[in-house]
């Protein structure tokens, strides 16, 4: 080989339950490159990352660092090895300055452990200067920093502790076009240009495109080729890698003559958790219907999702329930307007763990089962047994504390709880997110079932497979905006991913 | 794969039974005092006045909550209680000595609202709203009886909670209703799931669209008016009311309610391991004395029963 490797990995394995969700994945990184990783959600690269770092063990595979066969056993050898990761949500303490934060776990003391500030200040300068950020003071509260600059910290940190391999896991979600040139730079003529390597994971192919050396394509936990220089790198053969030929019946559709119009929202305006502003957003669902919005991770999809069950704040805009234009500013008067949320996170907002599953299905009917105070039990046990008949699933789960059971039958409890509940409008943020494929289908027929029921159905996904098949219609957000209304059938995948990419336009 | 399935009434609490049925054994051996009629009757009323702060103490703890203020809350009531008895007229009649109890429980109440209130509308953590509010009651009771103990409350009053119905002492009975009633809460009522609920996933109950913050109030309410139905019972069984009475008291109930097997974080809750805890209590407390433990040493050795119950526990539970 030409290049000498930084590290390699070979043959890596790895399963989670019935899961296989690395392939025999190879993977080398070589000294002073940018490496793109990319693949849709799902497709192995934070599986693969996770084992690189040292959060997660492979079932298999060799990783070679430094031409010598390693086990890494934990995230911090995997810093003491060299492998340095930048998350996208940055690890760094806002109450402290940004050279506390640099040196945090690696003080410098004098003889009698007091701490040497002048010493330690001196190299974050010096540090701060190498990464052509000197305008960056040690001294003030990384909490009040802009993104872009605490990513700088964060990053002269893991030069500080001695990193060589740079996993940079979305790093410009988060950036201004010129924060991200800037940052660009500092990986090119910083990093790359002292012997350093960078690995950069991201949704934005272009900047994959502009900034890597080589590319990396995951799909379905295989590594599926490896692109090499400028030259056969375009967007198209990317997508074209990405996507793969075959599309299985993950997502069933059930098919409905739609009603009237429940829902419609106009010009709605609201803010996302990377603190960007969605704008102008306008749509309507109609009883019976599946609405798709898709988008890739971090557009604000959830933050819609929020807005409309109002946990988060409208900036702007109206919403129409039957045509009568509704205030939402609290998810109970959401509830009491005829909404139902199923959230993208199951563990944090999706259910209560310690509860029983039967318990987590009626938490907001309670009313069903009760008269207003007392429970009857037996009339919960008897609708429990009703719907775990209907759905083929079996008796047992209802009695098990909701944590005892598998990430799908923990979705399907989440989305059965709308099933109980008299909702007319469900929301499903993710409903598919990190289940596998036989849960999938089944969460896919159960939305199905509820829109023959005659329930207006938003669905918020980045998973471009389930929009195509179950919704109606769909709309695709990005950060320009939101395009669409496309019904059902007039895209394909690749279609909605150009669009989702933003490269219908150029063609 | 199938986790252990739940355990049968006696697996679960087996610790518990075991450690009040030996304890209770070796001290009818070891002591010709812990049979007799009269330690029964002190036993009894000790655990009652403890066992219903602990059943408002669990709703709230499995809730995700706590409320360190209950101790202030008995002294508070018995200060009121005691002054409107002393400072209005005719107030030996029986409709008025009812009058002066329900003024108790109502202060009682009320200052289970304001903890919830100062918690979900001002968004203070339970911990410490409670903890303002138990110096804030305290002073209060201070303030109001300027220090002093007050007496002379009518017999009406006195006759309320002390002696027996069919040889059990009146604290007891009521004691005992109170523990069912809870054991009915927590079990088998929409308060009982949501507190449950709450205190497993806050986040999950919000976004489902329930009324948090009026379950959450009417949670420390009802915690309060225990609180006030101790500190009546109190102050009519010494026929005396104390500002500093109930010292210490919220200790005692969070001690039981964990040693009983309720998660101190919330989420999970038992009303039958807080009535078990406040016996295995009581009984220690009534052993130490009676087997003429020096005095120094009883604070140390309830100490160390308590963290081993709740060690035991809490290993049982994983």
């Amino acid at each position: 080989m030409a290049e000498t490797s930084l590290l390699e990995m070979h043959d890596i394995n790895k399963s989670y339950g019935g899961i296989h969700a690395l392939k025999g994945v190879d993977l080398d990184l070589r000294v002073g490159e940018v490496l793109g990783l990319v693949g849709e959600n799902g497709a192995g690269k934070t599986t693969l990352m996770k084992i690189l770092c040292g959060i997660e063990k492979p079932d298999s595979g060799r990783i070679i660092v430094g031409g010598e066969e390693i086990r890494i056993h934990n995230p911090h050898h995997a810093q003491e090895l060299g492998i340095a990761m930048i998350p996208q949500e940055l690890v760094l303490v806002p109450e402290m300055t940004v050279m506390e934060n640099i040196f945090l776990g690696r003080e410098k003391t004098g003889s009698v452990r007091f701490l040497r500030k002048n010493v330690m200040m001196d190299e974050t300068k010096r540090l701060l200067e190498d990464l052509k950020c000197s305008y960056i003071n040690p001294a003030d509260m990384v909490g009040f920093l802009p993104k872009a600059d605490q990513q700088l910290v964060a990053i002269a940190r893991r030069i500080l502790q001695g990193g060589k391999a740079f996993i940079m896991d979305e790093p410009t979600a988060a950036l201004t076009e010129r924060e991200t040139r800037n940052l660009f730079e500092i990986i090119s003529t910083r990093l790359c240009a002292s012997g350093r390597s960078v690995i950069f994971i991201s949704h934005r192919l272009e900047e994959v495109l502009k900034i890597s050396n080589r590319i990396c394509v995951l799909r379905d936990g295989n590594l599926i080729t490896v692109l090499e220089a400028a030259a056969d790198m375009d967007k198209k053969t990317l997508i074209f890698h990405m996507v793969g030929g075959e599309i299985k019946d993950e997502f069933p559709k059930i098919e409905v003559k739609r009603g009237k119009e429940v829902l419609r929202v106009e010009d709605v305006t609201f803010s996302t958790n990377q603190g960007g502003i969605v704008k102008d957003i306008n749509f309507s669902v109609h009883e019976g219907e599946v609405v798709g919005i898709t988008g890739l991770v971090g557009v604000g999809k959830t933050e819609l999702g929020q807005t409309l069950i109002g946990v988060r704040d409208l900036l702007s805009g109206k919403f129409f329930i039957d045509d009568k234009e509704v205030a939402i500013n609290s998810p109970v008067k959401a509830v009491e307007l005829g909404f139902g949320y199923v959230s993208e996170d199951r563990r944090e907002e999706g259910l209560v763990l310690d509860l029983q599953s039967l318990h987590n299905m009626t938490i907001n009917s309670l009313d069903q089962v009760s008269n207003r105070f007392v429970l009857i039990k037996s009339r919960e046990n008897k609708l429990g047994e009703g719907i775990a008949k209907r759905l083929s699933m079996k008796k047992e789960f209802l009695q098990m504390e909701a944590q005892q059971l598998s990430g799908g039958n923990q979705q399907k409890v989440v989305v059965i709880r709308q099933i109980v509940s008299n909702s007319r409008i469900i929301i499903f943020d993710e409903p598919t997110k990190g289940i596998d494929v036989a849960a999938k289908s089944e969460v896919s027929r159960i939305i199905g079932e509820l829109s023959r029921e005659m329930k207006a159905i938003l669905l918020l996904s980045s998973e471009p497979r389930e929009v195509l098949g179950i919704s109606d219609l769909i709309f695709v957000l990005s950060k320009d905006g939101m395009e669409g209304p496309y019904p059902r059938g007039t895209l394909d995948y690749e279609q909605l991913m150009a669009i989702e990419f933003g490269a219908h336009k150029k063609v | 794969m199938f986790a252990r399935s739940r355990s049968p009434f006696f697996h679960s609490y087996l610790g518990l039974i075991g450690a009040v049925v030996a304890i209770s054994v070796y001290l009818s051996i070891a002591s010709p005092y812990f049979l007799k009629v009269a330690n029964f009757v002190n036993i009894g009323n000790q655990i009652a006045i403890n066992l219903i702060i602990a059943v408002g103490m669990t709703l709230i703890i499995t809730s995700g909550g706590i409320d360190l203020s209950v101790g202030s809350n008995v002294a508070l009531t018995g200060i009121l209680v005691a002054l409107f008895y002393l400072k209005m007229p005719a107030s030996s009649t029986v409709p008025m000595v009812i009058l002066g109890m329900i003024l108790g429980l109502a202060t009682g109440t009320a200052i289970g609202i304001i903890n919830g209130l100062i918690i979900n509308t001002l968004g203070v953590p339970p911990f410490i709203a409670t903890l303002g509010t138990m110096g804030v009651m305290r002073g209060l009771a201070l303030i109001a009886s300027n220090g002093r103990v007050l007496y002379g409350m009518p017999k009406g009053f006195e006759s309320t909670f002390a002696g027996f119905i069919g040889g059990i002492p009146k604290p007891v009975i009521v004691a005992v209703v109170i523990a069912i009633i809870g054991v009915f809460i927590l079990g088998r009522t929409t308060l009982g799931r949501y507190a449950k609920a709450i205190g497993g996933n806050e986040r999950c109950v919000r976004v489902c669209g329930i009324n948090i913050e009026r379950h959450k109030i009417t949670i420390y309410a009802i915690g309060g008016c225990l609180a006030s139905i101790s500190g009546l019972a109190l102050t009519s069984m010494m026929n005396a009311a104390e500002p500093i009475a109930g010292n210490f008291y919220e200790l005692d109930a969070i001690a039981v309610v964990v040693m009983g097997g309720t998660n101190l974080m919330g989420g999970k809750g038992t009303m039958i391991g807080t009535i078990l805890g406040a016996l295995l209590l009581g009984i220690v407390r009534n052993g130490l004395n009676i087997m003429k433990v020096p005095a120094n040493y009883h604070q140390l050795l309830v100490g160390i029963i308590i963290l081993v119950a709740v060690i035991i526990g809490s290993k049982r539970s994983r």
